[in-house]
């Protein structure tokens, strides 16, 4: 009796585990992961290179953290997030001005915060704080976005760690928020017309923002900023220097052909031509597509496309709409950074260092984009019971909230 | 409020929206990789491979025994690449390293990294300032501090933009010696012109193969493991007749002469007449191959070859050869010596000291100008003729050397009355002092003209295989086996007690020779002060182990071949012999002198 109580006992918590769980997403970061250690490790064994194994084995220490965080949030109640929306906020905030003031110098920008033996990069977390806080004010009970003095609040809780970011310089992470924010607003009850005078009005300050730009009336962009535009838009302007990543980037995409060269046989990364310190952060996706060609990199799109699509059914089936918030700030922000990295490494877009989700070297934005995944999990896991009319399980939602 | 299934629709829109975003990203993609492949695949591989020029090593030249006389070191070009120099201070850094230890001022290096630009011309004619890619540093810097610079540059990171080049540098170890044969080479951009002597002459068999291949490097430069390397091969070693012994003592000895009657030039050439391989040879004025500001053209112009000069009485013993091969005279026939001057065809012959009747022996040993005349008529133009070139006048020696001078000797339908009597005595005809030597060989063993050697045997680096120059087989002069040990006897006397050149003899050795003085032709007429003085020679007489042949172009003071150039034949012919172990005979036996004979 007893063994078949626990039997049944343990069918149950498997169903429930089953039903619980979002396995598309899973095989899509599983594989994702998996690509991205392979090339981490391959890109380390480049011609010369003095320290082969190093970001291979500091990017699984980050992994395993980052699945921790995963786990962790999988099992918990995303809405108590909620609490947690002004606290994680402030932090990062403090974080960004952190960085400012102890200037720990990489390639040139302030990005990173040594905290003993981690080294991280705030501006990561800060997504996550801004994208958290959102969602939080927009849920309130007497929040209403068509009311222009309630949604004048959301812009200086997006501008403060825009700017702060935009100091370090960071212009890639800095307007990742734009489009975050504004797929968060998107999915709200903000009318059509007001959406469509925001999108008009965003695309014309655009455009004199580049007009000032380009005829330096007030320029904002710092001089390196400059000219990676310049250069985007004329690569072989500046071979040897600025124009050099962005020139071999799309040689190394270009010679890969269908099939590709083979794991660890692309010449454009083996041979140092893309450089090590972007091989395995922003110009990874080059050496996969050098190594694996077209149908490697058309893979690669598909496993991004489907995680796309497991956070985008989450944010359809979440049970509220702060997890509707939150799933659709994630789609936001990892399309956002695939779209820009592939975008760039095929030269259509600036350059801009917007690493690629899972699969680029760094440990802040592993450990933040398991973080997402994490609350995507909690959400879904939460979700709206859609097919009770089949189902015959007995799973209730604890609270609602609005 | 717009209800949940509107806000459905919205996330829907945005997933929508994601999709084509992706496609349009891939559709970029496969014109990228798909339809761009073939063009991005070969600029790729354009800048991943290099082709490199590999060459072998260039031949190493030794002398007989195998001492080495020209060698190779290996060395470094230093280029840098002002572009890719780096900033101010990294340019700064670059220069004081290399200032300091290549001995150039760091400054004069700083300011070529510095300048980063250069201006180039349009076809149109304006002109684009384009990047300056290249700066020459340092030429032929020694392998082991280029390396040190390499190592210490790249410890300092400052490596990038500096290039080494490694090429080795034509080395001669015994500066002057042998400089005039072996020659020398240039660079010419980045090819190696061999100019002159046996460098330029077999280049092609020293000169290394060369091969082309290609190689994929990575972004510094560094090969990768070397695909498909054809194989260079050195060029082949060349063993020369020279012995550097007495090569040395020969170019001393030379020296001193120099020093001594301060001629213009000066020539010693020391021959092996059983097989005319060249023992030594050497000129004088003449260069160090290492040292560029002795290179002049009168220094380093073969002169022993492509210069002339009429011989005077080393002539002689020659022309009465043939009179002696026919049994026209012998060495006991006497002739009239018209007390030292004698008219012919209108024009007067004289002696420098007049003697009445005297035998041919005589003739040879007082260097008689008119009896040797009065011989030579008796042998008539086309017998004078066809022994004079037999004994190779007129003819190239078989010297491996170019340009050589065939000198001249003109054929008997264009003689005057007069040359019949100048012939012989050496005015008249011309020839290089190489011809003269090998003449001398003739004289020397037997009757029979070798030709010259001056390269012994070839050997393949590679394969340790060694060639020989093959011998060229003897031109036999002499009718008569007897004439030979005729002139022997005659020639003896030369360095004997009434010879014209007792400062050539040896003590203990019997020396064979002639003397000869001769007045430099000045294009109308012979001149009163301007003498060549020549000694030639061999010994031991009876048993040649050289020929040797020294001559000094106008010296100064005295110009009597015997004074002159007597002593410098004795003192180098005294100490080859003592090198050689020649064990001496006693110069007083009786049975070789003629006069005894008498």
């Amino acid at each position: 009796m007893e063994t078949q109580d626990q039997t049944a006992k343990l069918s149950n918590f498997l169903h429930r585990l089953y039903v619980r769980t979002d396995f598309i997403q899973i095989i899509s970061f599983s594989l994702l992961i998996t690509i991205g250690l392979l090339f981490i490790y391959g890109t380390g064994q480049q011609v010369g290179s003095t320290h082969a194994m190093s970001f291979w084995t500091k990017q699984l220490q980050w992994l395993f953290v980052g699945f921790c965080c995963w786990l962790f949030l999988t099992m918990i109640d995303y809405t108590w997030l909620r609490r947690f929306a002004w606290p994680v906020y402030v932090a990062t905030v403090l974080m960004l001005i952190a960085v400012l003031i102890f200037d720990l110098k990489i390639y040139g920008a302030k990005r990173w915060l040594q905290i003993g033996p981690l080294r991280i990069q705030p501006s990561e977390f800060a997504k996550l704080g801004v994208m958290v806080l959102l969602a939080w004010i927009m849920t309130t009970r007497t929040f209403n976005i068509n009311r222009l003095s309630h949604f004048l609040l959301l812009v200086p809780v997006i501008a403060l760690p825009f700017l702060l970011i935009l100091k370090e310089p960071d212009l890639g992470s800095a307007l990742v928020l734009i489009p975050i924010s504004a797929a968060i607003i998107f999915i709200s009850n903000l009318k059509w017309k007001y959406i469509i005078i925001g999108a008009s009005l965003g695309m014309i300050l655009a455009a004199l923002g580049a007009l000032n730009e380009y005829y330096r009336v007030y320029p904002v962009l710092k001089e390196y900023q400059r000219e990676r535009i310049a250069v985007f838009f004329d690569p072989g302007k500046d071979v040897k220097n600025r124009g050099w990543n962005q020139l071999q980037s799309k040689l190394a995409v270009g010679s890969g052909g269908l099939s590709g060269k083979g794991y660890m046989q692309g010449n454009q990364n083996q041979l140092g031509f893309l450089p090590q310190t972007v091989s395995n952060t922003d110009f990874i996706f080059s050496v996969i597509a050098e190594e694996t060609g077209f149908i490697g990199v058309s893979t690669l799109i598909f496993l991004y496309v489907m995680l796309l699509f497991s956070v985008i059914r989450t944010a359809i089936l979440a049970k509220d709409r702060f997890g509707q918030y939150l799933a659709c700030g994630t789609a936001a922000m990892l399309f956002m950074h695939t779209f820009v990295n592939i975008g760039m490494s095929i030269g259509v877009m600036p350059i801009t260092g917007l690493p690629l989700p899972l699969v680029s070297y760094g440990g802040s934005f592993m450990v933040s984009t398991m973080i997402y995944l994490g609350i995507m999990q909690s959400i879904y896991a939460q979700r709206k019971q859609m097919f009770t009319a089949n189902e015959n399980f007995h799973y209730t939602p604890r609270t609602r909230i609005n | 409020m717009i209800r949940n299934n509107t806000l459905a629709v919205r996330i829907k829109f945005l997933l929508i929206l994601i999709i084509l975003l992706f496609f349009a990203v891939a559709g970029r993609l496969y014109i990228v990789q798909i339809e761009r492949h073939d063009e991005l695949f070969n600029k790729a591989r354009e800048q991943y491979t290099s082709t490199r020029k590999t060459s072998g090593k260039r031949g190493e030249i030794y002398d007989y025994s195998g001492n080495l006389l020209v060698g190779n070191i290996p060395c470094s070009t230093i280029e840098a690449d002002p572009y890719a120099c780096g900033n101010e201070e990294q340019c700064r850094q670059t220069s004081l390293i290399l200032g300091k230890y290549l001995n150039i001022p760091s400054e004069k290096i700083y300011s070529d990294l510095i300048q980063k630009t250069r201006e180039r011309k349009r076809s149109d004619g304006t002109v684009e300032t384009v990047p300056r890619r290249y700066a020459l540093i340092a030429r032929d810097v020694p392998l082991p501090k280029s390396e040190m610079l390499k190592k210490m540059l790249r410890e300092q990171n400052l490596i990038r933009g500096i290039s080494f080049k490694e090429h080795s540098q034509r080395f001669y170890p015994k500066n002057e010696l042998l400089a005039n044969i072996l020659g020398f080479t240039n660079i010419e951009r980045d090819q190696l012109i061999a100019q002159l002597g046996i460098e330029k002459f077999f280049n092609k068999v020293i000169s290394p193969s060369d091969s082309v291949y290609q190689y994929e490097r990575s972004r510094d430069g560094v090969p990768l493991a070397v695909q498909h390397r054809q194989s260079v091969n050195d060029g082949v070693n060349i063993y020369l007749t020279i012995q550097e012994p007495i090569q040395s003592i020969l170019e001393e000895e030379l020296d001193k002469l120099m020093a001594e009657w301060q001629p213009q030039a000066a020539y010693a050439i020391m021959v092996n007449p059983r097989n005319g391989n060249i023992m030594a040879i050497a000129q004088r004025p003449t260069f160090n191959p290492n040292d560029r500001s002795t290179m002049t053209s009168d220094a380093y112009r073969m002169r022993f070859i492509s210069d002339t000069l009429e011989p005077g009485s080393t002539m002689k013993p020659i022309s009465i050869s043939g009179a002696i091969d026919r049994h026209i005279v012998n060495p006991q026939t006497m002739i009239d010596c018209e007390k030292g001057i004698w008219f012919y065809c209108g024009k007067s012959l004289s002696d420098t000291s007049p003697h009445g009747m005297m035998n041919v022996a005589g003739i040879v040993q007082k260097s008689s100008n008119i009896g040797t005349a009065k011989i030579a008529l008796m042998m008539g133009p086309q017998l004078l003729y066809d022994t004079l070139r037999a004994f190779g006048f007129g003819q190239r020696t078989g010297i491996p050397l170019q340009p050589e001078t065939i000198g001249r000797l003109i054929s008997p339908k264009n003689w005057d009355g007069l040359s019949i009597t100048r012939f012989p005595m050496g005015y008249g005809v011309s020839c290089s002092p190489v011809q003269l030597a090998r003449a001398y060989c003739a004289l020397a063993n037997g009757g029979r003209l070798v030709s010259l050697r001056l390269v012994d045997r070839v050997e393949n680096p590679d394969t340790g295989i060694t060639v020989k120059y093959p011998v060229r087989e003897a031109h036999k002069i002499y009718r008569d086996p007897a004439t030979h040990r005729k002139m022997i006897e005659m020639m003896k006397l030369v360095t004997r007690q009434g010879g014209t050149a007792r400062q050539a003899a040896i003590p203990g050795y019997e020396v064979a020779g002639k003397t000869g003085t001769s007045r430099k032709w000045e294009g109308k007429h012979y001149s009163n002060t301007r003498y060549f003085a020549s000694f030639a020679g061999f010994a031991p007489a009876d048993n040649p182990e050289f020929v040797l042949v020294v001559i000094a172009d106008e010296p100064q003071k005295r110009h009597y071949g015997g004074v002159v150039t007597g002593p410098a034949f004795k003192n180098i012919a005294e100490r080859t012999l003592r090198y050689l172990n020649i064990q001496p005979t006693d110069p007083h036996m009786p049975s070789s002198s003629i006069r005894e004979r008498r």
